[in-house]
């Protein structure tokens, strides 16, 4: 072994020990640091006196290259990234927490979630942003009326938008469109914006409704007329239907029979509605997942020559049955 | 200490997770896993069978199945449920009227032996519609409470808004990774603070 060899490495040992007593040290006082720090948060000077330390450390390290082992010095640069790192991880936990821990709690919960320890378990802090009891009470329903015409009047006051569910109706007309298109004298100006439809349980009923700005999920409707345009359309456990859609993906059925597909009417599609939004789209059946077209619907391309005259304007009594005779299906009309 | 720590770190770069995401049909199952791999999220249709994601998260490679939830898709849940780390249940907090049907299909799942020791992440979604149940209503009417076998959280978020999506996300993988790689969660939280 030659003596310059012998040099170098009796350098590289008193480095080693002096660099691991060092970075040893620094490493217990971040540790403490950010111990301390679930407490009190530490000082921001605090923070800067240890990354002046690494920075010692750190170029102690660049003014040894070349004496050391390159396998070495790879391990202590790395040692030192993981430093930086801890250093930065304190850093980040110190400014947000001086600032929200206090005043913003109860609206930042959900930020507050980010930190929420991994192993909480059966008793998992509930975040403080539930909203207030008024929120859940908008949520818009339509629930269990006969023979009548309902219109944005028969629902309970609302935000302008909000989502909708529609249940155990019959005999029912109901018109949610624009008011500039339904002839109904609604006061009502502001647009309904409809973000989810959830409709159950409606026999005899014709539904009128604009586009809704997200899912539409539907059960157990019988001989019934549906109108609307939608993200998302699933239709369960349902006869003798007759679905006008404006969509952009695949409708889907599931336990459904004598169903019939058309494009949203253009007579009731708002001018914003683009022909794109009238295009025709592909039903799936969940029902019949198989290479053969599905016997539970069928689709009508040839646009709205079911219905011409829809029931815009509000009637009621004799008149509301011969509108519900004149467009819902009937048995016979699905033989044709 | 030094070896160790590379060999930690080579042995996390291979760290998978596989993470099954299950609920209802219209619950917004693959709008979540879109929104977070970035994709567009109109025009998804209905799922017919399965899809899977994989992507990185913090140290973690996460194999994401999600399986459709139309009623007839749900006997073939049970295809999935091998080697499952983590369970996301997914839930549509506007739709109360099949909140007993939620209900049982998650009861069920949770007497599956082959999930056993899953962790569970109840994700109330759909926060972004007005008048959908929070995250507490929807914890009470699960009986999320009465839940020993696993552990849960559930988690308020909103596929369309992207909101909490990662941090239930984090929550999960950290629930997974204290269970499976020993002292190796500590640096994911890094991760979430530098998103705050």
């Amino acid at each position: 072994m030659s003596t310059v060899d012998d040099s170098n490495w009796s350098f590289s040992r008193t480095f080693t020990l002096q660099f691991q007593a060092s970075r040893y040290a620094l490493e217990s006082r971040i540790a403490a640091a950010s111990n301390s720090s679930k407490k009190s948060s530490p000082s921001p000077e605090h923070i800067q006196e240890l990354s002046i330390s690494l920075a010692k450390l750190t170029k102690t390290l660049a003014g040894a290259t070349g004496s050391l082992p390159s396998y070495d010095q790879k391990q202590y640069e790395l040692q030192l990234k993981e430093l930086e790192r801890s250093i930065e991880a304190l850093r980040a936990s110190n400014v947000p927490k001086s600032k929200f821990a206090f005043k913003r709690r109860p609206a930042a919960a959900a930020d507050t979630n980010l930190k929420s320890p991994p192993c909480s378990t059966q008793t998992p802090l509930q975040p403080q942003n539930a909203p207030p009891p008024a929120a859940s009470s908008t949520h818009l329903s339509l629930s269990s009326h006969s023979n009548r015409y309902l219109t944005r009047e028969d629902l309970p006051s609302h935000l302008a938008q909000s989502d909708l569910s529609i249940s155990d109706l019959n005999h029912c007309i109901v018109n949610l469109l624009p008011s500039a298109l339904s002839s109904s004298s609604s006061g009502i100006d502001t647009p309904l914006v409809i973000s989810a439809l959830h409709a159950r349980k409606l026999s005899d009923c014709v539904v009128l409704l604009p586009d809704v700005d997200g899912s539409a999920l539907i059960h157990d409707l019988e001989r019934c007329v549906v109108v609307l345009g939608c993200h998302q359309f699933r239709m369960h456990a349902s006869s003798k239907v007759d679905v006008y859609l404006s969509i952009t993906s695949n409708p889907i059925i599931e336990h459904c029979q004598e169903i019939r597909f058309a494009p949203y009417p253009r007579a009731l599609a708002s001018p914003l509605v683009t022909e794109k939004q009238l295009a025709s789209f592909l039903v799936q059946d969940f029902s019949h997942i198989r290479a053969t077209p599905s016997p539970n619907y069928v689709m009508n391309d040839g646009a709205d020559t079911h219905v011409c005259n829809w029931p815009l304007a509000t009637v009621s009594g004799e008149e509301l049955e011969q509108a519900l005779v004149r467009i819902i299906p009937h048995p016979s009309d699905q033989e044709e | 200490m030094g070896l160790l720590t590379i060999i930690r770190k080579n042995r996390q770069k291979e760290k998978e997770m596989r993470i099954l995401f299950l609920g209802l049909d219209n619950a917004g199952k693959t709008t979540i896993l879109k929104k977070l791999s970035g994709e567009d999220i109109t025009g998804i249709s209905p799922t017919l069978g399965f899809n899977i994601k994989t992507f990185a998260h913090g140290n973690y490679t996460l194999n994401i199945w999600d399986v459709g939830g139309q009623r007839t898709l749900r006997p073939y849940w049970r295809n999935y449920f091998e080697q499952t780390d983590a369970l996301v249940w997914v839930v549509d907090s506007g739709d109360r009227m099949r909140l007993q049907d939620c209900k049982q299909e998650l009861l069920s799942l949770l007497t599956e032996d082959r999930l056993a020791g899953a962790s569970l992440l109840v994700f109330a979604n759909k926060q972004d519609l007005q008048g959908s149940m929070t995250d507490t209503e929807i914890r009470d009417a699960l009986n999320l409470r009465s839940i020993t076998t696993h552990h849960w959280k559930i988690w308020p978020c909103s596929a369309v808004t992207g909101e909490n999506l990662v941090s239930g996300l984090d929550w999960v993988v950290n629930d997974v990774a204290s269970r499976l790689y020993y002292s190796s969660t500590t640096s994911l939280p890094k991760r979430s603070l530098a998103v705050v």
